[in-house]
């Protein structure tokens, strides 16, 4: 802007000379055009001897200044319609705007606030009564879609929480999130209800809404169906302004229906996002992750961090209710889709190991699955013969050993491309972002418990105990305390095969 | 800070921006392309980012007025030449119009009339008339693209870079260790200071600005901007937090840096015209297609994709219908009979107690962030509703609440196995 106004004062200097220079040239102009108002005089005598007069008074200062007028006005115009649209009506509902509160409320604002404050000794229950005054004062044509309304809602849920009133501050949420959905599903009036850019901005705040609700939530399967509903619109959403979403969806089909005509995944079609081409390191080999500035991810914009995390409820819900393959055909959506919403190089580190993990409770699964058929076979030799079986039991250890291949590389592809890029090595302790160190910490672990299923106790050893070490750096308790216990069963069967080993040589 | 590079091939102007930010050596980023517009290309390399909204409409209003002013310059030459091109044709001077004044100079006359010769004032004319219409036709362009477009894909990734830029520039000074050894206290001094004046800026700046920048890209960072805000108010602060804090104000600087307001980030690439048409063209489409779909849900065979979406859950507008009159029945019980507050809040707490012990750990998290209020004031009537609701946005509050990081853990199935 300051260029801007440097601009516009020296537009304003030149204006300024041009008129210091208008009385020398607007003398000239008069001298010349003196002659020819004359002569053109004697051509039109037919004109009035009064405009004549007039005409030659002032004949060519009259004109400049009309036009100047002119093109000031033209400039102020275009000015004018460029800040209405930019302020007014960008913001037909006030999602973007501040609003100033009219003294009424404010009143009670003010008073709700004090009491909520050090102030007034954190007395909530008497902050939450002013907030719902403020709300029942608020006026009618201020949208409840709004700021200035929803803010208001959001603190009393918010005070609600705090008096432990958990029921009631989810139903305000949930009318929230239920007057959001209405407004975003409805595209009928799309042009006159809500404009383009507030919609992001209320599908990300759709989203909170969304999320919070869901940590109330008890009733797993109300939240699945909200899930999915908000998701699906957020989709659509984005749907509109990437190709390459599209392409994904398409791509996708034809996935599908290739598994309909019978022929099943193999581990070729599974990539894993976790390299250098996705992972973005700047130019000086410092070795620092960053985001692709030749990258165009502007329709994940700007609802991308709330739409991930809603995303990974759902897989939570999914595994909840024992669904692991739905939540993981989610997972794997969700690390394509953060790839190309650019998200920030740790979160993707983290989707791609939480993603061996599912793999691996597929896999566990899939074992589950194999050992009851098994079981069943010891009990009744005769299913043997039975060429269904057979096969259901060949289907079920390729995919289980797809599975395990998959949660392999997974971790692989992390834990390889932590030994690639020194600075993330050596520099582990000191990471601005979190979840690459936990990212880390949890494939170290993940890959430890592969190895221990192999029986490699001395490398699962040493995974887990670094995995430990890193975890507790981030203070990643659950990772710690899981990775413990490995690392004792670790112990003991080292324990137990020395004993086994040290008869054999006292044998021998 | 000068750049040698002379490998600008086609119209790429070499960027130098001044503010001595271009730590990068060898590199083609320095290359800096004009920023893209429809209707403003003449301006070449001045063009702002289109995100620079204020920039794109000055510009276009002097481009407006320089239009009109070559309308009024084609004006006045036509309807001045009518004299003179006569008498430039008489090739005498005694055939020039007799003149009253006496002090008349015929030697500037006949100057005139050569500078005014007829060819040279058609061209002047045709000159005028180009001009005018081109601009005028220009900022017709751009006008219709500021106001009509529904979606700008310009405009959504000059801001996306942005937003990049800033994340990449907090890393970017995280990392990036000062030689000259400052002592510690001095710094401290130094941050706190500079957070008051950021936070100054936050209310300045309003409240969807401090939105974008706490809640941008990063779990972590929004838990800093909270915790930004207890330092504002406990004064302490340790080295990480004080890394953290001084790499996000000076990302904030360079972010303010009048170059990079103007321009946007100086090292990105704006997409290709034909790529914006395609985009927009794709939207239109895509929105097309939406629209016919929602109105006939039989014909969803071609996008399944979309066709899921279009269901609103019957009876959805009831529920909302009905949640909202129990919501304001509540509150009117609740200001009714203010003394039953406590004790519902008892029952319900007790409630809360027995069935929900998982939720029990959210009021400890929301409780980490109560406002405080300098101890100075001392009457409400004085409190500043607008710093309040900056610092406290329940919005970011919300979204700190909810940036949640979920992770699996996998246990080994050798367990169950073996013993």
């Amino acid at each position: 802007m300051i260029i801007a106004h440097r601009r516009l004062l020296l537009q304003g200097r030149r204006l300024i000379i041009n008129n210091n220079l208008i009385p020398s040239i607007n003398t000239k102009i008069k001298h010349f055009s003196t002659h020819s108002q004359q002569w053109n005089s004697f051509q039109q005598i037919s004109k009035p001897p009064n405009q004549l007069l007039q005409h030659f008074s002032n004949p060519s200062k009259k004109d400049p200044s009309k036009w100047y007028l002119i093109i000031g006005m033209a400039a102020l115009l275009t000015i004018g319609s460029g800040f209405y649209f930019d302020t007014f009506n960008e913001d037909k509902t006030g999602i973007l705007k501040d609003y100033k509160y009219n003294p009424e409320v404010s009143k009670y604002l003010k008073e709700a606030v004090w009491m909520e404050s050090n102030k007034g000794n954190y007395n909530y229950s008497e902050a939450l009564k002013y907030y719902a005054m403020a709300l029942n004062e608020m006026p009618n044509h201020i949208s409840k879609l709004s700021d200035a309304y929803t803010r208001i809602e959001l603190k009393i849920a918010e005070m609600l929480e705090r008096l432990n009133m958990f029921d009631r501050s989810k139903d305000v949420y949930n009318e929230i999130l239920n007057r959001f959905y209405l407004a975003l599903s409805d595209r009928s009036d799309i042009s006159t209800k809500i404009s383009v850019n507030e919609r992001a901005e209320l599908i990300r705040k759709d989203l909170r809404i969304l999320i919070k609700s869901l940590e109330l939530n008890q009733d797993i399967q109300f939240g699945k169906k909200n899930l999915l509903a908000h998701l699906l619109l957020v989709q659509e959403e984005i749907l509109l302004k990437s190709p390459e979403l599209k392409e994904f969806f398409d791509r996708k089909r034809e996935r599908t229906s290739k598994l309909l005509k019978g022929q099943s995944l193999t581990v070729d079609d599974f990539q894993v996002f976790v390299n250098e081409e996705n992972i973005k390191l700047d130019k000086e080999d410092n070795g620092l992750m960053i985001l692709d500035m030749n990258k165009n991810s502007s329709a994940w914009e700007p609802f991308k961090e709330e739409l991930f995390v809603a995303r990974d409820l759902y897989t939570a819900y999914c595994l909840s209710s024992k669904d692991i393959a739905s939540a993981l055909t989610c997972k794997m959506t969700t690390v394509e889709w953060m790839v190309m919403a650019d998200m920030p190089p740790g979160q993707i580190l983290l989707a791609q190991a939480n993603l061996g993990s599912l793999f691996y409770l597929q896999m566990e699964k899939l074992d589950a699955d194999i050992e009851q058929i098994n079981s069943k076979i010891q009990e009744n030799p005769d299913l043997l013969k039975d060429d269904t079986i057979i096969k259901a039991l060949r289907t079920l250890n390729k995919n289980k050993r797809n599975c395990l291949k998959m949660t392999e590389r997974c971790y692989d592809s992390i834990l390889n491309f932590f030994n690639k890029n020194k600075r993330l090595r050596y520099h582990i302790k000191d990471q601005l972002d979190t979840s690459i160190l936990q990212a880390i910490a949890l494939s170290t672990y993940g890959k430890g418990v592969l190895v221990l299923n192999d029986g490699l106790l001395a490398q699962a050893e040493r995974l887990l105990k670094d995995a430990i070490t890193l975890a507790k750096e981030e203070d990643f308790k659950e990772l710690v305390n899981e990775a413990s216990k490995e690392l004792e069963q670790v112990q003991t069967l080292r324990l137990e095969q020395q004993h086994i080993s040290e008869p054999q040589k006292t044998i021998s | 800070m000068s750049n040698n590079s002379k490998d600008n091939s086609n119209n790429n102007l070499l960027f130098d921006d001044g503010n001595g930010n271009n730590d990068d050596k060898n590199s083609d980023s320095k290359v800096f392309i004009n920023r893209p517009s429809l209707g403003l290309k003449l301006w070449g390399p001045l063009v702002p980012a289109a995100d620079n909204r204020k920039g794109l409409w000055a510009l276009l209003s002097i481009q407006t007025a320089i239009g009109v002013y070559a309308f009024y310059r084609f004006h006045k030459l036509s309807t001045t030449s009518r004299m003179p091109v006569k008498f430039s044709n008489s090739s005498t001077y005694y055939n020039l119009p007799p003149s009253l004044n006496r002090f008349a100079n015929p030697q500037t006359t006949v100057m005139t009339t050569r500078f005014q010769s007829g060819r040279y004032l058609t061209w002047r004319k045709i000159g005028a008339l180009l001009t005018g219409v081109v601009l005028l036709s220009q900022s017709c362009l751009e006008f219709c693209r500021l106001m009509l477009l529904p979606f700008d894909p310009w405009y959504d990734e000059a801001k996306l870079m942005r937003d990049k830029k800033f994340f990449n520039d907090i890393i970017k000074f995280y990392y990036y260790k000062d030689d000259k050894s400052i002592d510690s206290i001095k710094i401290v001094k130094i941050v706190n200071s500079s957070l008051d004046i950021k936070t100054d800026q936050i209310n300045k700046n309003g409240n969807r600005n401090t939105e974008d920048m706490s809640w941008d890209d990063d779990n972590d960072r929004n838990s800093l901007g909270s915790a930004e805000r207890e330092n504002i108010q406990t004064k302490t602060l340790n080295a990480t937090e004080l890394r953290q804090s001084m790499a996000i104000l000076k990302a904030q600087k360079e972010q303010a840096n009048p170059v990079i307001k103007w321009f946007g980030p100086i090292d990105y690439k704006p997409m290709s015209f034909g790529k914006y048409l395609d985009l927009l063209e794709y939207y239109l489409s895509m929105r097309e297609n939406l629209e016919i779909n929602r109105h006939n849900n039989i014909d969803n065979k071609n996008n399944s994709i979309l066709s899921n979406a279009i269901l609103i859950r019957p009876g959805w507008e009831e529920e909302y219908t009905e949640l909202c009159k129990k919501n304001q029945n509540w509150r009117e019980h609740l200001l009714k009979h203010s003394y039953s507050l406590s004790k519902v809040n008892a029952v319900e707490y007790s409630n809360s107690n027995d069935e929900n012990s998982e939720s029990s750990s959210i009021p400890t998290k929301t409780l980490a962030r109560n406002i405080i209020i300098d101890p100075a004031m001392k009457s409400k009537e004085n409190l500043d509703l607008d710093e309040i609701w900056t610092l406290h946005d329940p919005w970011i509050n919300l979204a700190l609440d909810t940036s949640l990081s979920i992770k699996f853990i996998p246990t080994s199935i050798k367990k169950e196995n073996d013993e």
